[in-house]
C-alpha cells in the first residue's frame, strides 16, 4: 500500500525570518513492496533524511532540545477591532424633539429586519458618546446598530448609537437651490380670484 | 366602504391613523376634493388614493381640488404622489409658501436629502419641481379666499358648491415668514433634516358651502394669544362665509390650543357632528380633559382611531432579543388606518348618516 503525503507550511506560520515555503514529500513507503529504491541508500542519507523531517516538518529540533510550533500571531496581526458576527441590525434615525435628558426619535430599518413600518422612541441623552452630544438637535441624523461581534474570541452583544456627522451646509448649494425655487414660484400663474363676502 | 357614494350625496370622509391625517369630500356626481395626505406602511400609496382605488374613484379625472394645509410630515406624506395622480386637480397651498423666507428654508432644507428618511420638505420640493402644468389652476390659500366655485346649475343636487380658505391671515404670513427666517439662521455646522416645531401660524383651514350645508376642516389651526392670527382671526372676520356649520372636523387634533369657544357657540350648530384625528406620539391628543370638553360641546362626537399610545412594533424573535437587551422599545403606526364618514343627502329632511370604520 503505497502512501504519499504533502505537507505545505504556511509561512506566516513559521518563525524563521527566512521566508521559503516547504514542500515535502514524504518517502512513498510501499509496505507490501520488495523494491528497496524508496529508502535512503546510505546510513548517512538517512539520517539526514530522518533530521530534516524532525526539524521542518515535525519541528524537532533534538540538537536544542527544543520542539517549534507556530508561534501565536504577533500584535500588529491581531484583529482590534470587533468583527461582527451572525444577526446585525441597523437603523437609521431622526431627531424629532429634545429635552434635557433624552430625545424623540424616528427610526427606519436599514439592515437586518424585514419590517416595513417606521418606529418611534426615545433614547437618553446619556446613551449617546459625550463626543456628539453637540449634534442632538431636531433633524440631526444617527444609526443604532444592536448585534454580535466577536472580540479575542468570545462573542458578545453590542449596540452602537452613532451620530453622522454629515458635511457642512453648502452655501453654493443653497443658492443653487433658492435660484431654483425662485424661479419656479415666480413663474407660477396664480388661479386666485378676487373674494367677496359669503 | 365599498361603495361609492351616490351622485347627489356628500361625503366626508376623514382619514386619521394616529399618526397623520387626509380628507376627502365629494361634492357631488364623483368630483372630489382632498385636504392633505397621509400613509399607512412605508411603500403604500397615499390614503385617499387607496380609498379612491377601493371604492372605484379615478384620481385623474374626477379630483378636482387638492389643498396642502401646511407641511408637517403628518399632513404632507403622499402628496407629491397624490398631486402627480390628479393632474387635473387645482392646488392650493398656504400664501406663507409663497414668501420670499419660505422658499428659502425650502431651498436650504432641500440640499439634505441623503437620508431614507423623508420630510414634509421633501414632498413640498418635489411638488414644486413638478408644478408647471399649465392646465393645473394654483391658488394661495389665506384668510377669507374663495379657492373653487361650482355653480348649482353643474351639478346633479342643483346646489353651488364653494371652497373658502379660512387661514392664515395676513398677520400669520408675516409671522411665519420671521419663524422660517429663524430656522434658516440656525442653520450651521453639520447639515440636518428639517424637523417641524413650533405653533402652525401658517396653516389652511377650509370652509365649504354647499348649498345651506356648511362643513368647517380646521386643519391644526391654533388659537394664539394675538387676535390678528389663529381662530380668532377667522372668527372676527366679516368677510368669511356666513352659516351655521353642521360637520367639523376638529382643530389639532382636539387641543385645548385649537379650541375657540366662540366658534362652538356662535358659528358651529348645537350638537355639530365634530370629527377628531388622534394624535398618538409623545403624550397624545386629545387628552382626557380634551375629551371631556368636546364632549360638553357637542353629543356627536367621533373620533377616527382610538387616542391611545402606538403599538408596539414587533420584530423577529432573535432582533426582539437583542433589542430587549439594550432597552430599545419602539413603536409603531398601527396597521389599520380609521376613518369616519359623514354622507348626506341635500335638499332631503335627513341628517348625516356616520359610521367609523377601517381602510386596511
Amino acid at each position: 500500500m503505497a502512501a504519499t503525503a504533502e505537507i505545505q507550511r504556511n509561512p506566516s506560520e513559521t518563525t524563521d525570518a527566512d521566508e521559503f515555503s516547504l514542500f515535502q514529500h514524504f518517502l512513498a513507503v510501499d509496505l507490501n513492496s520488495d523494491s528497496d529504491s524508496a529508502e535512503p541508500s546510505s546510513a548517512d542519507q538517512y539520517r539526514g533524511w530522518e533530521e530534516l523531517v524532525h526539524r521542518k516538518i515535525l519541528g524537532v529540533d533534538e540538537q536544542n532540545q527544543a520542539i517549534y510550533r507556530p508561534s501565536p500571531r504577533s500584535s500588529s496581526e491581531v484583529r482590534k477591532e470587533p468583527s461582527s458576527t451572525g444577526k446585525l441590525v441597523e437603523w437609521e434615525g431622526v431627531v424629532e424633539s429634545v429635552m434635557s435628558d433624552k430625545f424623540d426619535a424616528r427610526l427606519t430599518a436599514i439592515k437586518g429586519s424585514d419590517v416595513d413600518f417606521d418606529e418611534f422612541t426615545s433614547f437618553e441623552v446619556a446613551r449617546v458618546p459625550q463626543d456628539d452630544h453637540d449634534l442632538i438637535h431636531p433633524g440631526a441624523l444617527f444609526r443604532l446598530v444592536v448585534g454580535y461581534q466577536a472580540l479575542g474570541g468570545t462573542r458578545q452583544q453590542y449596540s452602537r448609537l452613532t451620530f453622522r456627522r454629515l458635511p457642512a451646509w453648502n452655501q453654493n448649494a443653497i443658492d443653487e437651490a433658492q435660484l431654483k425655487f425662485k424661479q419656479i414660484v415666480n413663474n407660477i400663474e396664480w388661479s386666485d380670484e378676487v373674494t367677496s363676502s359669503g | 366602504m365599498k361603495l361609492p357614494p351616490q351622485a347627489n350625496q356628500i361625503e366626508v370622509t376623514v382619514f386619521g391613523p394616529g399618526y397623520g391625517e387626509c380628507i376627502v369630500v365629494h361634492i357631488a356626481d364623483g368630483r372630489w376634493i382632498v385636504i392633505d395626505s397621509c400613509k399607512g406602511k412605508q411603500g403604500t400609496q397615499p390614503v385617499a388614493l387607496k380609498y379612491f382605488e377601493q371604492i372605484g374613484v379615478n384620481p385623474a379625472e374626477q379630483v378636482e381640488l387638492i389643498i396642502i394645509t401646511h407641511w408637517h410630515d403628518d399632513h404632507i406624506r403622499g402628496a407629491a404622489e397624490l398631486v402627480d395622480s390628479c393632474p387635473s386637480a387645482g392646488l392650493c397651498f398656504s400664501e406663507a409658501f409663497t414668501k420670499n423666507e419660505f422658499v428659502k428654508f425650502l431651498s436650504t432644507y432641500s440640499t439634505t436629502r441623503m437620508s431614507t428618511h423623508g420630510t414634509g420638505v421633501d414632498e413640498f420640493t418635489t411638488i414644486l419641481e413638478n408644478v408647471n402644468n399649465p392646465a393645473r389652476k394654483i391658488y394661495r390659500g389665506g384668510q377669507d379666499k374663495r379657492v373653487l366655485n361650482l355653480p348649482g346649475s353643474d351639478l346633479s343636487h342643483n346646489l353651488s358648491c364653494e371652497v373658502w380658505t379660512l387661514s392664515p391671515s395676513g398677520f400669520q404670513v408675516t409671522e411665519s415668514e420671521a419663524r422660517f427666517s429663524s430656522l434658516i439662521s440656525g442653520v450651521k455646522g453639520t447639515m440636518r433634516r428639517a424637523a417641524p416645531g413650533g405653533e402652525n401660524n401658517h396653516s389652511v383651514a377650509a370652509w365649504i358651502k354647499i348649498g345651506d350645508e356648511n362643513i368647517v376642516l380646521g386643519a391644526d389651526l391654533e388659537t394664539t394669544k394675538d387676535s390678528r392670527a389663529g381662530w380668532d382671526s377667522v372668527f372676527n372676520s366679516r368677510n368669511r362665509p356666513n352659516g351655521t356649520v353642521s360637520l367639523f372636523k376638529v382643530p389639532h387634533h382636539g387641543s385645548e390650543t385649537g379650541h375657540h369657544a366662540e366658534l362652538w357657540a356662535r358659528v358651529l350648530r348645537k350638537d355639530v357632528n365634530a370629527i377628531v384625528t388622534p394624535w398618538n406620539k409623545n403624550q397624545g391628543l386629545p387628552k382626557m380633559e380634551d375629551l371631556d370638553r368636546l364632549q360638553d360641546q357637542t353629543n356627536n362626537l367621533y373620533l377616527t382611531s382610538k387616542p391611545s399610545a402606538l403599538p408596539r412594533a414587533r420584530h423577529d424573535h432573535d432582533v426582539e432579543r437583542m433589542m430587549r437587551q439594550f432597552g430599545i422599545l419602539t413603536k409603531r403606526h398601527p396597521n389599520s388606518i380609521g376613518a369616519v364618514t359623514a354622507r348626506y343627502v341635500p335638499c332631503e329632511d335627513g341628517e348625516w348618516e356616520i359610521r367609523t370604520w377601517a381602510l386596511n
